[in-house]
């Protein structure tokens, strides 16, 4: 079952309501999801896993509505996207904090022998924090996912200019504020 | 933050030790609010509470003494002025018991 693909494993979701594959589906997926999420927000373990548990489930319910005309991962990466927006624009007016704070506790975390990989990650979502949440998911997903721009935009659903904007703006953002830090910085 | 090279570069490095991020509690907590927010259907519902009647029925018919149930139900009263009395009271007490429960919020 394991080695089914995604078109097959969505249409026995959709028509058997199957857990089990939705599940496969999931397993498949989350890893890469959750640390694309958690590079959007600051390494912030809690609430990309919180935002990704909330587009599985968007995903579950919206199953009958994928056309296949987009690959899954695409209209898994959309949806996350736009609950990201969303997130980050209710979250203007409030402050986030407790609730996650309480999930982050009960969430399994990397064996603390990785710890030490773990910095690079870190201080790039750190450093990824600088940019606007479109500029910083279409460098995401061009320079780590190496997404084409057609893709981005499929995902970000903004035309195919804004997207070579977007990376453009957001690469130069970046190298100015990566340059600015040194070794010694680490010190 | 390691000596900056450039975009592509550290954009590689990362990619290519990007951690595996465990499923076993994720994958649970997901399927566990897909489970709470899919409802039983009605007809599913239904049968097994239908069933669920009918069996306890059955049993319920082959176990209980019916026969002698009914035998002890009394075919005589007998209303002196200490029953109409307890039962004056005890409707009292429920009556208050009911008033006070109904009012306490606004005592």
């Amino acid at each position: 079952m394991l080695s089914a693909t995604d078109q097959a494993l969505i249409e026995r979701v959709v028509s058997t309501n199957c857990h089990d594959s939705f599940g496969i589906l999931v397993e498949r997926y989350q890893s890469d999801l959750r640390y694309s999420l958690r590079q959007m927000t600051g390494w912030n373990e809690a609430l990309a896993d919180d935002l990704a548990q909330e587009t599985f489930i968007q995903v579950f319910k919206s199953l009958k509505s994928y056309q296949g005309t987009a690959k899954f991962s695409s209209w898994l990466y959309r949806i996350a996207y736009n609950q990201m927006v969303s997130h980050f624009r209710l979250a203007r007016n409030r402050e986030v904090g407790a609730s996650e704070e309480l999930l982050a506790s009960q969430l399994e975390q990397v064996d603390s022998s990785s710890t030490s990989e773990l910095d690079l990650h870190r201080d790039l979502a750190e450093a990824m924090k600088a940019l606007p949440t479109n500029q910083r998911m279409a460098i995401h997903l061009h320079l780590h996912r190496q997404l084409t721009h057609a893709e981005i935009s499929t995902i970000m659903g903004i035309p195919l200019g804004t997207v070579k904007t977007l990376i453009n703006r957001g690469k130069t953002t970046l190298r100015d504020l990566l340059s600015s830090w040194s070794p010694e910085d680490n010190l | 933050m390691k000596q900056f090279t450039d975009l592509d570069t550290l954009f590689n490095q990362a990619r290519n030790s990007e951690p595996y991020l465990n499923n076993q509690r994720f994958g649970k907590r997901v399927l566990t609010l897909i489970n709470l927010q899919d409802p039983v259907p009605f007809w599913k519902e239904a049968t097994i509470e239908m069933l669920g009647a009918f069996i306890g029925c059955a049993l319920a018919y082959s176990f209980f003494p019916f026969t002698d149930l009914v035998n002890s139900i009394p075919t005589q009263f007998s209303i002196g002025p200490m029953v109409l009395l307890s039962v004056a009271g005890g409707f009292s007490l429920l009556c208050g018991l009911g008033y006070w429960t109904a009012e306490r919020g606004q005592l």
